[in-house]
């Protein structure tokens, strides 16, 4: 492993990353989070990849998560050193975009309002980058209203479409 | 979204698909009754996606010329639009082609793209 390494880890449901070793091991909440980095074939508990290994020396080892992995627990594990979980960050995955929706929306419906969607696409990410997390989720929730609005004013159009089509 | 339901939505919109694939394949939307643009028609401006459903016949007729014709945009996009949908569905394991589809830059790219696009259609008239 380099130190360009890239790592991954979930955190009540949510993935977050790329992140460094460094920032890995500041975030990482207990011994069972789930961790990936580039070359593994899955996801592991924290406290079987092997960088991090010595790194939780706690009073009790947990078994049972090693064994989902198949990999042995380690039976001599110190436990003068407790290990202290960082506190939890507010930071998690980038909600969706919905930027591919935004874009058909906007090419197959005909409808202005794909337009909006697209803004509210533009704004999960600015805000995401800019450190507001609560307003990249409301705008991610925006984004999805606007293009099921752009979808189903499509479909409520199309019998009146077809009629003047007719005409 | 459980994913029990997710998979449901998913066979759904699948089926949905290749329906709609199937019935712009066998009908000809220049000639028959399809929708026609409602922007269109209110304004006489033609909108991003006007001529979509005549691009989609004749891609499905892997007429291209015609296609780029009739929507050089939807054409563009129709690759675009499949590699995002497909690192939706494999974020997991590629989480660095999600992120970087799904970068400020990109989605300022593709609306600006859209914006001159739906311009310069209604100024030299394609």
């Amino acid at each position: 492993m380099n130190e360009n390494t890239t790592y991954w880890m979930m955190q009540g449901g949510v993935r977050l990353g790329p992140m460094s070793f460094d920032e890995l091991v500041r975030r990482i909440a207990s011994p069972s989070t789930p961790v990936w980095r580039e070359g593994m074939a899955d996801w592991c508990a924290a406290e079987n990849l092997p960088e991090l290994s010595g790194f939780f020396r706690t009073a009790a080892p947990r078994p049972h998560v090693n064994s989902i992995y198949g990999i042995p627990a380690q039976p001599n594990a110190r436990p003068e050193t407790a290990w202290h979980p960082p506190v939890e960050t507010t930071e998690e995955a980038m909600p969706p975009t919905y930027l591919a929706w935004s874009i058909v929306a906007m090419l197959v419906c005909c409808i202005v309002t794909g337009i909006v969607a697209l803004i509210y696409s533009t704004k999960v990410s600015s805000r995401w980058t800019a450190g507001d997390y609560e307003g990249a989720r409301k705008a991610s929730s925006a984004a999805q209203m606007w293009i099921i609005v752009t979808v189903v004013c499509g479909l409520i159009a199309i019998p009146f479409q077809v009629i003047l089509a007719l005409l | 979204m459980t994913l029990r339901a997710q998979k449901w939505w998913i066979a759904g919109g699948v089926v949905c698909g290749l329906l709609l694939m199937a019935l712009y394949a066998i009908v000809d939307p220049a000639t028959a009754p399809f929708p026609r643009c409602p922007f269109l028609m209110l304004t006489g401006l033609k909108c991003p996606g006007c001529g979509s459903q005549r691009a989609v016949h004749a891609l499905l007729h892997a007429d291209f010329a015609a296609a780029w014709g009739y929507n050089a945009l939807l054409v563009v996009s129709v690759p675009v639009v499949a590699l995002m949908v497909y690192s939706q569905f494999e974020r997991r394991k590629r989480p660095r082609l999600y992120n970087r589809l799904n970068s400020q830059a990109v989605i300022i790219t593709a609306l600006v793209v859209i914006l001159i696009w739906w311009i310069a259609r209604n100024i030299w008239n394609f």
